[in-house]
C-alpha cells in the first residue's frame, strides 16, 4: 500500500500520522494483505438464509438513563450541561 | 481465612507483585470485605460470597478507572456498573480491581499495554498471552481468587492456556456485553478465568441470561453448576486433526495425553475434520478490523478520553487520537481501508462470506459430535518482545481460538497437568452446549490430578 494511499485512509479514520508512521504501516500492511489475500484463493459458499448467524433482536424500549452528570463528569471541556469542543472548519 | 484477612494478604501481594497486572485497585475493598463477612457471618451471604475477583479493565466498575490500557482512557471513570459487574456484587463477590490488558484488546501477548507488558508468572521473561492478560496473570500468581475476562478472538483462552488456568468464552448472546467497551461486537463475550472448573461453572451461572441493557442475551438464567459432576460416558469428542498442524511437538504430544485421558473417563473419540481452518486468521481479522474501527470513532476526545486541541473540531479529533497505540492505529487503518467503497468487494465482503463458510463447517463438524477437542494455542508461552514487531506472526498465534468467535459457539481451554510451561486444551460445543464443554472439562480435571 503507498504512501498516499495510507494518507488517504488516516483522513478517513481522522488520524494524524506522523512520516515514520506512514513509512511503518505502508510496509506493515503489504505484509498483512499479503498473508490475508489467502482468502481470495479459496472457494467460498453461498449460504440458505435461514443457515446465516443472525443477531436475534427482541422489541427494544426506551429507559430513564441515570447518570448523565457522570458522564458529563468525563468530559475534556463542558459548560453548563454541554460538551465544550473546539469550533468547526470553514 | 475471613475475608477481610485475605483481602488485605492479597492487597499485600498485589504491591509486591512485579507482574504488573493491575491497573487499579479498588479503594473499598476492605470495607466491602468487612461488609460480605458479616453476611456470611449471619448466613445471609450471595453465591460469591468468599471468592475475591479481578476484572479486566475494559469492563465498567462504576466509580473506578476504565483504561482499556490506554493513554486515551487513563483518567476515565466508569459512570455505572457492567451487568456482569452487577451480578457479581449483587451475589456478594469482591472486586479487588481492574486488571492489566493488551491496548483496547489489540494483542495476543499482553505487551501492548500502555501501562507496561504484563508478565507470565511461570516465567517472567514470557509473555502471560493476551488480550486478557491480567486476568489469567493474577488468577495463576494468586493476586485474585479468580477473574472476568472477555473474549473476541481468543483473548480468554490465549492467557489461560498461556498460565495455566481455566478459562471459558460462553456462547455469543449468553452473557450481557452492556458496560464492556466493544471491539467488535459481533465477537465479543465476557466469560470467566479460574483456578478450576466448578468455580467457573457458578460464575457463569450468575452472569448468564438476559438482560434488557443487551438484546443479543435472549435465554433465561441458567444454572451450569450441577453439570459439573456429570459423567462423560458415551460422550462422543471430535478431534480435529487440522488443529494439530504447525503445533509444538510439546503441545500435541500432550494434548493427545489429555484426549486419552478423557477416552479412559468413558467419552467416545472420534476423528473430524475442519480443513477451513486453514483461513480462519484473515477471515478473523478481516471481520474484526471492520467493526473494530468502527467502534473506534467514538474516541474523539470530544465527549471523554484524552483531548489534544487542534486547529479546529477535526484536527482535534486527529490528534487527540495520536493517544492510541500503534496497534490500535494499525488496525483502525486496516478496518477503514477495507470497509472503504473502492477495496469493500475485494476485502470485507469476502471474508464475510468466508466467516459463514468457516460457521457452517464447524457446525456441520458438530453434527458429528458432541465436543470438538485440539490445542488452545500453537505454541507455549513465547518471549517477552519475540512476536511484537511482527503483525502477521501476532496475528497467527490466533489460528485455533477465533474460530470460535467466527461461529458464535462456546470454547474453553483446559490446563493440562504438565510441568514446564503450561499447556492447554481446547474444547468447542454447539451454541448454548456449554454443560457439555464444564463436564467433559472437569471430568479431565478429576482424572488428572
Amino acid at each position: 500500500m503507498d504512501k498516499d494511499t495510507i494518507k488517504k485512509v488516516a483522513d478517513v479514520a481522522r488520524l494524524n500520522l506522523t512520516d515514520e508512521e506512514i513509512s511503518d504501516f505502508s510496509r506493515d500492511f503489504d505484509g498483512i494483505l499479503e498473508q490475508f489475500s489467502e482468502l481470495h484463493k479459496e472457494k467460498l459458499e453461498e449460504f440458505e438464509e435461514e443457515e446465516k448467524s443472525a443477531v436475534l433482536r427482541k422489541d427494544e424500549s426506551v429507559l430513564d438513563f441515570t447518570v448523565s452528570e457522570k458522564i458529563l463528569d468525563n468530559a475534556p471541556d463542558k459548560e453548563n450541561k454541554l460538551y465544550k469542543v473546539p469550533k468547526g472548519s470553514k | 481465612m475471613k475475608l477481610n484477612e485475605k483481602v488485605n494478604s492479597y492487597l499485600a501481594n498485589i504491591s509486591k507483585s512485579k507482574l504488573n497486572a493491575f491497573i487499579s485497585i479498588n479503594k473499598h475493598a476492605e470495607n466491602d470485605a468487612e461488609r460480605i463477612q458479616k453476611k456470611i457471618d449471619a448466613g445471609k451471604a450471595g453465591r460469591l460470597a468468599g471468592y475475591v475477583f479481578s476484572i479486566k479493565d475494559n469492563i465498567a466498575v462504576s466509580g473506578m478507572r476504565l483504561t482499556c490500557a490506554s493513554k486515551m482512557l487513563e483518567n476515565y471513570i466508569s459512570p455505572y456498573d457492567a451487568t456482569v459487574v452487577k451480578r457479581i456484587i449483587a451475589e456478594d463477590g469482591l472486586i479487588i480491581g481492574k486488571v492489566n490488558m493488551d491496548e483496547f484488546a489489540c494483542g495476543a501477548s499482553g505487551e501492548t499495554s500502555y501501562f507496561g507488558p504484563t508478565l507470565n508468572p511461570h516465567d517472567t521473561g514470557r509473555v502471560p498471552g493476551g488480550s486478557s492478560a491480567g486476568s489469567a496473570t493474577s488468577v495463576a500468581a494468586g493476586l485474585s481468587d479468580v477473574s472476568l475476562g472477555s473474549d473476541t478472538g481468543g483473548s480468554i483462552r490465549c492467557p489461560a492456556s498461556f498460565c495455566g488456568v481455566f478459562g471459558f468464552k460462553p456462547t455469543y448472546g449468553t452473557v450481557s456485553r452492556y458496560g464492556l467497551v466493544d471491539m467488535a461486537m459481533s465477537l465479543d463475550q465476557i466469560g470467566p478465568v479460574t483456578k478450576n472448573v466448578s468455580d467457573a461453572a457458578l460464575i457463569l451461572s450468575v452472569i448468564n441470561g438476559s438482560d434488557k441493557m443487551d438484546n443479543t442475551v435472549t435465554g433465561t438464567q441458567q444454572d451450569y453448576t450441577k453439570f459439573v459432576k456429570q459423567k462423560i460416558t458415551g460422550v462422543k469428542i471430535g478431534v480435529v486433526e487440522e488443529f494439530f498442524e504447525g503445533c509444538e511437538h510439546a503441545i500435541e504430544k500432550n494434548v493427545r495425553d489429555g484426549i486419552e485421558i478423557l477416552k479412559n473417563e468413558g467419552a467416545n473419540i472420534v476423528k473430524v475434520s475442519v480443513p477451513k481452518t486453514a483461513i480462519a486468521v484473515p477471515t478473523y481479522y478481516l471481520n474484526m478490523f471492520a467493526e473494530f474501527s468502527s467502534a473506534m470513532q467514538k474516541f474523539d476526545g470530544l465527549k471523554y478520553g484524552f483531548r489534544k486541541d487542534g486547529k479546529d473540531i477535526n484536527d482535534t479529533v486527529a490528534e487527540s487520537r495520536s493517544a492510541l497505540g500503534e496497534e490500535v492505529k494499525r488496525r483502525i487503518l486496516l478496518g477503514t481501508y477495507i470497509t472503504m467503497k473502492e477495496f469493500r468487494g475485494k476485502w470485507y465482503s469476502t471474508a464475510l462470506k468466508a466467516r459463514e463458510t468457516i460457521r457452517h463447517e464447524m457446525i456441520q463438524a458438530l453434527k458429528k459430535c458432541d465436543l470438538l477437542i485440539g490445542p488452545t494455542m500453537p505454541f507455549t508461552a513465547f518471549k517477552l518482545g519475540e512476536k511484537i514487531k511482527d503483525p502477521v506472526e501476532m496475528y497467527l498465534a490466533d489460528i485455533l481460538t477465533v474460530s470460535a468467535n467466527l461461529s458464535g459457539l462456546p470454547a474453553a481451554s483446559i490446563p493440562l497437568n504438565v510441568s514446564g510451561l503450561p499447556i492447554g486444551m481446547q474444547l468447542h460445543a454447539n451454541a448454548g452446549e456449554e454443560v457439555k464443554i464444564l463436564a467433559a472439562a472437569a471430568a479431565y480435571e478429576g482424572a488428572s490430578k
